[in-house]
């Protein structure tokens, strides 16, 4: 609300106090919302009311299937949790180990941006687009499923697991055409601070999505801290530990917690020790 | 008798099918195309469960004849393709009351 408005609701409040009560009383609240500053009093519109929401590693959803070992963050298959469905277009969050030369058959997709980022080990992907290529530590594959794909996704290697998180993003639209791409992430790799591996843009670092999404790497050495700062007001950001122990905004985290932050403009990071982290901007809405 | 559910998804029908009649509770049957189904019988379905490739205007005009004839069918907007999340959409739409 500018200056000129606020004086003049103020005016009109006095005047007829008990019959616009219910306005005066939303008025109020607004500006609970606020702090003053200055002599002028009008609101700081820059003050935010920061909401958290932490998820221990040890209170995910867990699944051992034999060839598959899979911890998930949010409610996926068998794990269900209404508490944790997801957090605004994140819907899912694998943390997935496949057993030696096994994996998962040919299924289908749709409608979703699915983000594998492997840890270590190699994986397999085939897609009924044509494409056939190995990932490892150090890339970032997506798929936009859109009108539906099918793809398999096997460890490529007979003496060694594959870990990978898949993560899952609903699509800022439905029904758009199906697409697969992967980088090496190596070139744009920093040391001791965020860096971008995933936007909604085709131009920029990173792979693209349809998601007004950015995800940020970052590995830390100890006591190194850093700032992440939200790129679209009103996304939020969910912070998933991949190695090590770190503070984000003071709280503290190990490996594989997430933290979820919403109603800020930029989160605080320092690495507690060597530190690895994923940083998901996401819409809330 | 399982709920009865209607798949309605271009490219996955088939195979969301496949998937949903694993589950005893659910008894699915399979159309490529809103045109494919008879809009008249949508009220025979516990749940219509639309999938991709279906276009917003055809989801309109689901929506609409189940809000003007007060139909009990519980629409559903599938994502994902199947693995993982399915189920759990089509228990959060029997649990909706």
């Amino acid at each position: 609300m500018d200056r000129k408005k606020f004086l003049s609701k103020a005016a009109l409040g006095t005047l007829s106090a008990v019959a616009a009560s219910s306005i005066l009383k939303a008025e109020t609240n607004d500006n609970l919302a606020f702090k003053q500053v200055g002599f002028n009093h009008l609101p700081n519109k820059e003050e935010k009311t920061m909401k958290t929401v932490l998820h221990k590693a040890e209170t995910r959803g867990h699944a051992n299937h034999g060839w598959l070992d899979s911890h998930h963050t949010f409610s996926f298959a068998n794990y269900y949790n209404p508490e944790r469905v997801q957090f605004g277009a994140l819907r899912v969050l694998n943390d997935d180990v496949v057993a030696p030369a096994r994996g998962f058959g040919t299924h289908p997709h749709d409608n979703m941006e699915i983000i594998s980022i492997p840890l270590s080990g190699d994986l397999k992907h085939k897609d009924s687009m044509g494409n056939e290529a190995v990932i490892k530590e150090g890339d970032v594959q997506v798929m936009s499923a859109g009108t539906g794909i099918f793809h398999s996704e096997f460890n490529k290697n007979e003496n060694k697991e594959v870990r990978f998180l898949q993560i899952w993003l609903f699509p800022r639209e439905r029904n758009v055409e199906p697409r697969y791409d992967q980088i090496s992430i190596r070139d744009v790799e920093k040391k001791n601070a965020f860096y971008q591996v995933l936007s909604p843009n085709k131009d920029d670092e990173g792979v693209w999505i349809h998601q007004d999404a950015w995800f940020h790497l970052g590995n830390f050495d100890i006591g190194v801290s850093d700032e992440y700062t939200i790129k679209k007001q009103g996304n939020g950001v969910y912070a998933f530990v991949l190695e090590g122990e770190a503070e984000i905004n003071g709280q503290k985290l190990s490996k594989r917690d997430g933290l979820g932050v919403t109603e800020a403009n930029k989160i605080t990071f320092r690495a507690t020790s060597d530190a690895k982290v994923l940083i998901m901007e996401v819409p809330m809405d | 008798m399982g709920y009865k559910v209607a798949v309605i998804a271009k490219t996955l029908s088939k195979l969301l099918v496949r998937l949903v009649n694993e589950n005893k509770e659910f008894e699915a049957v399979g159309f490529t195309s809103v045109d494919e189904m008879d809009m008249k019988t949508i009220g025979d379905y516990d749940i219509a469960l639309i999938a991709g490739g279906i276009e917003n205007n055809d989801i309109k005009l689901i929506k609409g004849i189940i809000l003007n004839n007060k139909l009990n069918t519980k629409l559903i907007e599938h994502y994902g393709g199947g693995s993982g999340l399915l189920l759990q959409e089509l228990y959060d739409a029997i649990n909706k009351k």
